[in-house]
């Protein structure tokens, strides 16, 4: 089962599979709703409807991210094509999966691609990126480096981080 | 970087076991690998690759490096594997929370092998 946190996970990978190199989402949580933007410059063949149930260019069997999204979203959900590159978004209901950060972000940033997330949550704006844990040698797929991770998310939430 | 088929896997497989015998992965020589695809995570993956993250962190395991692959559809996931030079490649399925803990504390750590959870990976038919 996916939660909404799950669900960002899942875009995250639908980015990848397009072959994506940069992809930056938004998250925004507030009013029991949980918004996500993601936004990447993969390349997509899209078909008629790519939320429909196994809808996919890349064989059979696959094809179900998208439309668990629109499932979990109950349709708020959309994905367009622009210059700039392609925009996923949805919403769905604030489960909680974003309450603790650590949790919801490790699986997304425990890969080599390159991701920026940013979370508006409480009034505060956190961003988080492949970039910045690099720097803080924070990157979560190791010993130590988990630790820092989640230091670095925790002094991000308190907002004692700048810069 | 693409999604995984389950090929692409089995040929990284082959790849790292002969890299493993010639040098370690970023200095570490264990490598988990947690197969993420919609399947995995349906399944259960997320808290999977959290649980293994906690524990070699608590462990303080750090000749383990952590990464991710795309779909291990259809064996059971969350499929985990794991490479090490002492056992080989071993894959486990369905490995919950409970069994994510066994798998650091058992074969990440003490290097032994959980026969009860290890798998052998079929392809899917295409």
């Amino acid at each position: 089962m996916h939660d909404t946190a799950a669900l960002l996970l899942e875009s995250v990978e639908n980015s990848i599979e397009a072959g994506a190199r940069h992809i930056n989402a938004l998250v925004e949580i507030g009013s029991g709703k949980i918004g996500v933007r993601v936004e990447d410059d993969g390349e997509y063949n899209l078909l008629s409807d790519p939320f429909e149930d196994g809808s996919t260019t890349k064989g059979e069997g696959r094809g179900r991210g998208l439309h668990i999204i629109k499932e979990r979203s109950e349709g708020r959900c959309r994905l367009t094509r622009g210059w700039a590159g392609t925009v996923l978004e949805f919403s769905a209901s604030d489960d909680g999966s974003f309450d603790d950060l650590y949790e919801a972000l490790l699986p997304v940033f425990c890969r080599e691609e390159s991701i920026t997330i940013t979370i508006k949550k409480d009034g505060r704006d956190i961003s988080v990126s492949r970039k910045l844990l690099e720097e803080r040698d924070a990157v979560p797929d190791r010993a130590g480096c988990i630790k820092r991770f989640r230091e670095l998310l925790s002094d991000l939430e308190k907002g004692e981080i700048y810069g | 970087m693409a999604k995984l088929s389950l090929s692409d896997l089995r040929s990284i497989r082959e790849r790292e076991e002969k890299n493993l015998k010639k040098r370690d992965i970023h200095g570490r020589t264990v490598h988990v690998v947690v197969a993420m695809g919609t399947s995995g995570i349906d399944a259960g993956a997320k808290l999977t690759l959290n649980t293994i993250a906690d524990d070699v962190e608590k462990l303080g395991l750090d000749n383990v490096i952590i990464t991710q692959t795309g779909s291990a559809a259809p064996n059971p996931e969350p499929v985990v594997e794991v490479y090490m030079p002492k056992t080989g490649l071993v894959a486990y399925g369905s490995v919950d929370k409970d069994a994510a803990h066994r798998i650091v504390e058992e074969h990440l750590k003490n290097g032994k092998i959980l026969e009860d959870l290890r798998i052998e990976l079929v392809e899917k038919e295409q």
